[in-house]
């Protein structure tokens, strides 16, 4: 995965930690939700 | 800020109301409540973040970068949009009024309409917003103006959630979270003051001027600007300033440029300018002596503190101009390290500081590799893009594994060349690349 990350473009990084973002805030609201 | 702990502090902060409520420690509601709500909560909270994630912000995007810092918030505005449109549809209206036992609101959705108007509202701007946004371009607006409209934009959207997340709120109604959601809604409204009025009072205070405008080339202009009675700004070789020449500096006429000087030169800036865009389009009737304003430096496209055996600078077009301030200041430091220049052009009409540039070369550390698109008879130089095969042709491996590289230029040669480098085994930290295109 370290390899992997490393070769990746800014851009394709930019969007990995996006989507990382966006399903780490999916997750609390389903905590929430489900709490 | 770095990446790392920055989108910590992003998350914590989005999720902040969300923990908030959850902390409030009240019986859940039905399910499809609990999603409506968090996704209203979460919806907001991310709105209010983009407020600081403008790029205006030396702190948040001075270690990740303008261009990480523009594309995050361009991508997260999407992110709240879904949630903000999913909000409303997903909650069951329970007719009726509000029963006499359910105090807080737990079983009942507002009915007061105008409670639900600002939600309403905010419900249709925002996505005209977020459309404005995408569209910027096709609709032909200038930037000032498609700039004001933007942040006016943001801001009545703000107010208006505030006020629908405080009325129409059934977790939000609490004062933890009154407070949080007035403290951030503040934080917002003050970013927007910080950038439309203190820092425009501070250019006021700090004018520069035009020293000198002359044409490069058909379609480039080389501009000089000096401080006027104060010391100029400190800044790093291959930054870049917001730039407003001849206008009001709370006209928000201002457009990016890289500083193409080196800080050594002394504390006059100067620009490559192309000449496209509403601001480009007008150079012709700028003269010397027009007073300017600059917010910045910013940006993190600078060697300064790297301590790789060598730098290879790859320029497309007019994207010379922060490579060319990185050239200078490292001649001008002294600095023993080789360092290769790939300068690509349509046309050999299009080389800026072609004569400097071919002075500089004269120095053995110094390689300049001249590419045209559009060769004329007799050239001598690469013909073609800067590709895959002109990096194999100038570079060799051991350069691959040990020098920086460093990319300015048009976004499709940004990311070929890119691909191709961490292709030949170039890690990703070793390149430094900054683009003013998105989308």
């Amino acid at each position: 995965m370290t390899d992997r990350w490393r070769r990746m473009t800014q851009q394709r990084r930019l969007a990995l930690t996006v989507w990382i973002v966006n399903a780490i805030v999916v997750l609390v609201l389903l905590a929430f939700t489900l709490r | 800020m770095r990446a790392g702990p920055l989108i910590l502090l992003y998350l914590a902060v989005v999720c902040l109301p969300l923990a908030l409520s959850w902390m409030l420690g009240l019986p859940p509601r039905p399910l499809r409540h609990e999603v409506a709500s968090g996704l209203g909560m979460l919806a907001f909270s991310m709105i209010l973040a983009e407020f600081v994630l403008s790029g205006r912000f030396r702190t948040i995007s001075g270690g990740v970068g303008l261009d990480h810092t523009i594309r995050f918030h361009q991508l997260m505005a999407r992110t709240a949009l879904v949630f903000a449109l999913a909000h409303p549809f997903l909650y069951r209206w329970l007719p009726g009024p509000q029963r006499p036992w359910d105090v807080s609101r737990q079983l009942t959705l507002t009915t007061d309409f105008t409670a639900l108007a600002s939600g309403i509202a905010a419900f249709v701007l925002l996505p005209s917003l977020v459309m404005l946004a995408f569209n910027r371009d096709a609709l032909g607006y200038r930037h000032e103006l498609w700039r004001l409209l933007h942040g006016l934009g943001a801001l009545l959207i703000a107010g208006l959630l505030l006020h629908h997340a405080l009325e129409a709120g059934r977790y939000s109604a609490h004062p933890p979270l009154v407070w949080t959601w007035s403290t951030m809604t503040a934080i917002a409204v003050l970013s927007m003051l910080f950038v439309y009025v203190l820092k425009p009072a501070y250019q006021h205070l700090h004018p520069w001027r035009v020293s000198l405008i002359e044409r490069l080339s058909p379609h480039q202009w080389r501009i000089r600007i000096a401080p006027k009675g104060h010391a100029g700004v400190p800044y790093e070789a291959g930054q870049f300033v917001w730039l407003n020449i001849g206008h009001s500096p709370f006209s928000l006429r201002e457009n990016p440029f890289s500083i193409a000087s080196a800080p050594r030169s002394g504390p006059e800036l100067e620009f490559i300018v192309k000449g496209l865009g509403d601001f480009t389009r007008s150079l012709d009737s700028i003269a010397p002596g027009t007073t300017a304003y600059i917010d910045g430096p910013h940006g993190t496209l600078t060697a300064d503190g790297r301590a790789e055996p060598g730098i290879a600078l790859i320029a497309g077009g007019v994207g010379i101009a922060p490579l060319l301030g990185i050239l200078r200041e490292l001649r001008l430091a002294n600095d023993p390290r080789p360092v290769t220049l790939i300068y690509g052009n349509r046309s050999a009409a299009q080389i800026a500081f072609g004569a400097q540039l071919d002075e500089m070369a004269r120095d053995a550390r110094v390689t300049l590799v001249h590419t045209l698109c559009e060769p004329s008879p007799g050239w001598t130089g690469e013909v073609g893009f800067v590709d895959a095969d002109l990096l194999d042709r100038t570079f060799t491996p051991g350069q691959f594994a040990e020098w920086l590289f460093v990319l300015c230029g048009p976004p499709a040669m940004l990311t070929s060349v890119e691909e191709a480098l961490l292709a030949r085994g170039v890690a990703a930290g070793r390149i430094l690349s900054e683009r003013f295109e998105y989308d």
